[in-house]
């Protein structure tokens, strides 16, 4: 749906499709300023009122694995943007239609 | 009876059938009750402030504001994953931790705070897990329901009924509720357990990323968090020894919430105070004056009259007259504007010359919080985690839940018959 890139020094990103979610597996390899960062984006899905939009896991070693409702996968990844954990996101080719 | 008791009557059951049918909301409803008994001259304004119980709100109003804030540092999100991580990821087991982990909250703080708190986190545990989150929910329920019974300020009714009467202190709500409270706790967990051990089945795997999950990351303040435990801890205290303080039990609490607001700084305040539900404590304003229409024109005492004189006044039929009446009521109505209603029968037939008025205050207690259980809409915690179990996709239906409910109401109301029998009237 959306292709985006970070920095592998800093960060990496997988994903897998999982049913109407996506798992995202985090794992920070710099701590500062990225941890603080992603705690960011954590406080923007636990203060809203969606309790099943996104959630957070947190693990030994900075790594992270977030559930994703399908529906919220672009919330979740322009956040990730604006919270400077990404490098850049363009919608891929099935997805841009400019009209 | 007077021409004003036959307009109170009426400005009365008009007022509750609104509240009843949820047309309109309960607070707008309550409040206007309360201001056509003053507008109608039923009671005066000085005499309907006079029957407002500002130790019910101010203690509802400490209580919350303390809570917000502790919410803040991810204290209960820690404690419910430590408990899950500590049963091994097991989810029969998770289910009774979480629903033990409730019955505790719940007695200590209000109902609909503690399932508010628990909710996110079944969700995180049950999305975890892959397992479905109804069973988790119902059991929360239930055990917010069963837990708030358990002390002066577990729940709305409890705290109204101590606040009443003074002799009725937070000590002895523990040592004549917690007993029962905890026996039908225990009957509970193994029907709860025997009803869902099949629905809630998941991996060995799933099990295993659980565990590997890092708690420390779950506190957010650990600085917060000490000043909100040492004031929570405090506070706690404070009720133990209140009566021997001399002190009303909202002057512990709001103690404790502006104390913790004096650590916390002002930039906490606006967001706490913002969180208070003043619906709720409006909702009791309007209340109290709607119900001193009633007091006043003498249609409580006419109603106690009629109690005592249909159970002649024994003890044991009293009892029961009141537990039972209670428990069905407050399955299907809202419990807070009939223990309001119940709280000056009870203290007029104690003036009409019923002696031991402890057993009914008990059964009062007793039957309006654990019938809140019977169905969806008998208590406000059952309509907050149905309303957002169903927001998330997983709806709790008004005929599934009753199946399950009523029957471990009555159960519940069978039990409590047996405890009140033994230990005040035999």
């Amino acid at each position: 749906m959306i292709n985006y890139q970070f920095d592998a020094e800093v960060l990496d990103i997988t994903e897998n499709r999982d049913g109407s979610d996506t798992e995202f597996n985090i794992k920070l390899h710099q701590e500062q300023p990225y941890l603080d960062r992603l705690r960011l984006v954590q406080h923007v899905f636990d203060d809203n009122k969606d309790y099943t939009d996104v959630l957070f896991y947190a693990y030994a070693g900075h790594e992270y694995k977030v559930i994703v409702r399908q529906e919220h996968y672009v919330d979740f990844v322009t956040e990730l943007w604006k919270a400077r954990l990404l490098r850049s996101l363009e919608w891929n080719e099935e997805c841009w239609d400019p009209r | 009876m007077e021409q004003q008791a036959y307009w109170a009557i009426g400005i009365f059951l008009v007022i509750y059938a609104l509240i009843i049918s949820e047309k309109v909301h309960r607070t707008i409803v309550a409040m206007l009750g309360g201001v056509l008994m003053v507008g109608f001259g039923i009671v005066n304004q000085e005499t309907a402030l006079h029957h407002i119980d500002f130790n019910t709100l101010g203690l509802l109003v400490g209580m919350m504001v303390m809570v917000s804030i502790t919410a803040e540092t991810g204290l209960f999100r820690y404690i419910a994953i430590w408990a899950a991580k500590k049963v091994k990821g097991e989810p029969v087991r998770i289910l009774i931790v979480l629903g033990l982990i409730t019955a505790f909250g719940s007695a200590f703080l209000d109902n609909v705070t503690t399932v508010l708190l628990m909710v996110p986190v079944t969700f995180s545990i049950t999305r975890q897990l892959k397992v479905n989150p109804v069973p988790f929910l119902f059991t929360e329920i239930i055990a917010s329901n069963v837990g708030g019974t358990a002390t002066l300020i577990g729940d709305p009714p409890n705290i109204m009924i101590g606040s009443a009467v003074k002799e009725l202190t937070f000590m002895s709500f523990i040592s004549n509720l917690t007993p029962i409270v905890v026996i039908i706790m225990l009957a509970y967990i193994p029907i709860l357990v025997w009803m869902f051990r099949k629905k809630i089945q998941t991996t060995p795997e799933l099990k295993e990323s659980l565990m590997k999950l890092d708690n420390s990351e779950l506190i957010t303040d650990h600085k917060l968090l000490g000043k909100c435990l040492v004031i929570l801890g405090l506070t706690i205290l404070g009720f133990f020894l209140h009566q021997s303080l001399h002190l009303e039990s909202a002057t512990v609490a709001l103690a404790g919430a502006f104390l913790l607001l004096l650590l916390t700084g002002e930039h906490t305040m606006e967001k706490a105070l913002s969180r208070v539900e003043w619906t709720t404590i409006f909702f009791f304003v309007g209340l109290f004056v709607l119900v001193s229409g009633l007091v006043e024109t003498g249609v409580i005492a006419q109603l106690a009259a009629s109690a005592i004189k249909w159970t002649g006044g024994d003890p044991l039929a009293t009892s029961m007259l009141i537990l039972w009446l209670s428990a069905i009521a407050s399955a299907f109505l809202d419990n807070i504007p009939f223990v309001a209603t119940m709280i000056p029968m009870i203290q007029e037939m104690g003036q009409m010359g019923v002696q031991n008025l402890e057993p009914l205050w008990w059964s009062l207690a007793l039957g309006a919080c654990l019938g809140g259980n019977g169905t969806l809409i008998g208590a406000s915690a059952n309509l907050i985690v149905a309303g957002l179990s169903g927001k998330e996709g997983h709806p709790i239906r008004f005929i599934d839940y009753t199946k399950m409910g009523l029957p471990l109401m009555l159960l519940s109301i069978v039990l409590s018959s047996i405890y009140i029998y033994l230990r005040y009237l035999m």
